[in-house]
């Protein structure tokens, strides 16, 4: 992951980080599991699917909506129109798996487990939502993080890095 | 076509489809073609020495058509994402596939049936491709875009990828001339220094610049070292001007002085890429990793064997293997392990539209055809070498078998991309045009 002279592309990419440790303990607990729901009184799989509704809670609304509001006009009025608008429409795509599978989790934690039925719903958007997710992160990390080093002055750099820590 | 210039209405850094995906088509079809050649072209596979003819027009359909066209569609795509700088026209980057594409397949064509007038016409056109995107990557590449230190190891290689380019695309036109006229000193020799050239220099620098850019991005790992980067560029670097001054000293020293440097530059190269990938988040990296991991394997053992002609050891048809492991072993492998995630990837980005759900980039890789090729390619290395290895013919020629089995794979798997590609931009597009509201996601 490159181009971290930035403290809002350090700040990005270290939620990247933290989204990406709760995608991949989702995307291991769903290979392992196939169509068995998991046992959730303890263990890894809960430990998963509590990570994964706190990322969906806590971080991706968050994380979006300041890239939205905040970071990409600044980007599009240096000339990236067409890759905000890209991104943006990742995260309509992103924001409706990522919070049908958080509710389902949530649901399931809170009964003690899945239903073989609730299972299948869940699993089916959970790995949408880790696909769509990894490959936008994939895309922020070359792509995003390579424009915020070149286009972003380092006021408007200090400003959008306060701005993103005060949503925290 | 689409794309997201058009979709979006923005000048960005993206080309039009048409643009990466034209080269990379016209690979996968080199490909097939060279794998074709080698197949039913009836020269023996083993113990090959250059000079005109079936084999050296294959190998010319994988370096030149396979390795070099690639390498400019995906630079052309990929370079000015990392420098945040679109390429300068790209006009003149249909204009270096018109050029390059065709006098590739004419120069092939000439070799194999030893025509020169088409080899040289083809040759020079396929000089002129690649000057042209020579020189929109040399734009590219100036300063005045990204600093970051990452960057500057990425310029780096580059720079002595486009070097060696330029050094290797004149000696070629010399070799080509020199067919006919006899002019040059010592043919072989240069012809080594071409081949390291091309091979290490332009494909090997290039491949090793990108990777400190894509292995990071594919794998979710973190950059990897910037010293080291530096430092495997400048030992190549050292390694190529002394195996070009080597083609004029006597004596086998030089060679093995070039080769020993190179050595370094590829131990310190994987020593960054180690880190990367062991400091990884994604964790299932897939078939195409495989593939780029037996690549990285397959290169310093390739490397090592280009010691034992330059010391005079000429058992085993050794100056065949190096050429089998260096093109098919190393850099095909390499690539084409790299291509089965971007091409999707880019597929999938190109397939999107304003207010549309992108599609899943699982839902346009058929993952069947790749696997299949994956065994057939490492199969036809395995056979190649070990034909040679043992002088068995009815090996070499099972090995080519089994890379145009790959090929076709590879062509399967492209059909289906473009198709599931196509189908689901036209989905999104009647979408969105029934949900016009939508089409308004803009914060």
């Amino acid at each position: 992951m490159l181009h971290m002279t930035s403290r809002i592309g350090r700040m990005l990419h270290d939620d990247h980080l933290a989204t990406l440790r709760a995608l991949e303990d989702l995307d291991a607990l769903l290979e392992r599991q196939g169509d068995t729901p998991p046992d959730l009184t303890a263990g890894p799989a809960r430990d998963a699917l509590a990570a994964m509704t706190g990322i969906v809670r806590d971080e991706v609304g968050r994380h979006f909506g300041f890239e939205e509001e905040h970071l990409f006009p600044a980007l599009r009025a240096a000339g990236q129109a067409g890759m905000t608008q890209l991104l943006i429409s990742e995260h309509r795509a992103i924001l409706p798996a990522a919070e049908a599978a958080g509710a389902l989790a949530a649901q399931a934690l809170a009964a003690g487990a899945f239903d073989p039925t609730a299972w299948q719903a869940f699993a089916e958007h959970a790995r949408e939502f880790v696909e769509r997710e990894m490959f936008h992160i994939q895309k922020e990390e070359m792509g995003l993080l390579a424009a915020i080093a070149a286009l972003i002055g380092p006021d408007d750099d200090a400003r959008l890095a306060e701005t993103f820590k005060a949503l925290t | 076509m689409f794309s997201p210039d058009a979709a979006f209405g923005s000048r960005d850094r993206l080309l039009p489809a048409g643009v990466p995906f034209g080269f990379f088509a016209a690979a996968l079809a080199f490909h097939a073609a060279g794998w074709l050649l080698l197949l039913l072209g009836g020269e023996a596979l083993l113990g090959f020495r250059g000079g005109p003819g079936t084999v050296l027009a294959a190998l010319h359909l994988f370096t030149l058509g396979v390795l070099a066209t690639t390498a400019m569609g995906a630079s052309y795509q990929l370079l000015p994402m990392a420098t945040v700088r679109p390429v300068g026209s790209a006009r003149w980057a249909w204009a270096s596939f018109a050029l390059a594409v065709p006098g590739i397949a004419l120069f092939a064509a000439g070799l194999a049936l030893w025509q020169d007038v088409p080899a040289a016409l083809g040759g020079l056109l396929a000089a002129a491709g690649l000057a042209v995107f020579a020189a929109l990557m040399a734009v590219n590449l100036c300063p005045g875009g990204v600093a970051a230190p990452e960057m500057r190891v990425v310029r780096h290689y580059a720079w002595g990828a486009l070097a060696s380019l330029a050094a290797a695309a004149g000696l070629g036109v010399a070799l080509l001339c020199d067919l006919r006229l006899g002019f040059l000193p010592d043919h072989a020799s240069l012809a080594g220094v071409h081949l390291g050239l091309a091979l290490f220099g332009f494909m090997g620098m290039l491949a090793a610049g990108f990777s400190t850019i894509l292995v990071p991005m594919l794998a979710l790992g973190p950059a990897p070292s910037v010293r080291l980067g530096h430092a495997s560029a400048a030992a190549a670097e050292v390694g190529l001007a002394v195996l070009v001054a080597g083609a004029f000293l006597p004596g086998p020293w030089p060679t093995v002085a070039a080769v020993l440097c190179g050595l370094a530059a590829v131990a310190l190269h994987l020593t960054a890429m180690r880190a990367v990938l062991k400091a990884r988040m994604r964790k299932r990296l897939g078939t195409a990793f495989l593939l780029i991991r037996v690549a990285w394997a397959v290169l310093p053992v390739a490397l090592a064997l280009a010691l034992l002609p330059a010391l005079g050891i000429d058992a085993f048809n050794m100056p065949t293997v190096f050429v089998v492991l260096a093109v098919f072993g190393w850099l095909l492998t390499f690539l084409f392990g790299v291509l089965q995630r971007i091409a999707p990837f880019l597929a999938s980005v190109h397939a999107t539209v304003p207010g549309g759900r992108p599609p899943l980039v699982s839902k346009l890789t058929p993952e069947r055809p790749l696997k299949v090729h994956a065994a057939l390619h490492l199969a036809a290395v395995a056979l190649l070498v070990a034909g040679n290895l043992f002088n068995v013919e009815a090996l070499a020629r099972l090995g080519a078998l089994s890379g145009a089995g790959g090929a076709v794979a590879l062509l399967i798997f492209a059909f289906a991309v473009r198709r599931r590609t196509l189908a689901a931009w036209r989905t999104a597009l009647s979408n969105t045009r029934s949900k016009p509201g939508d089409l308004a996601c803009s914060t």
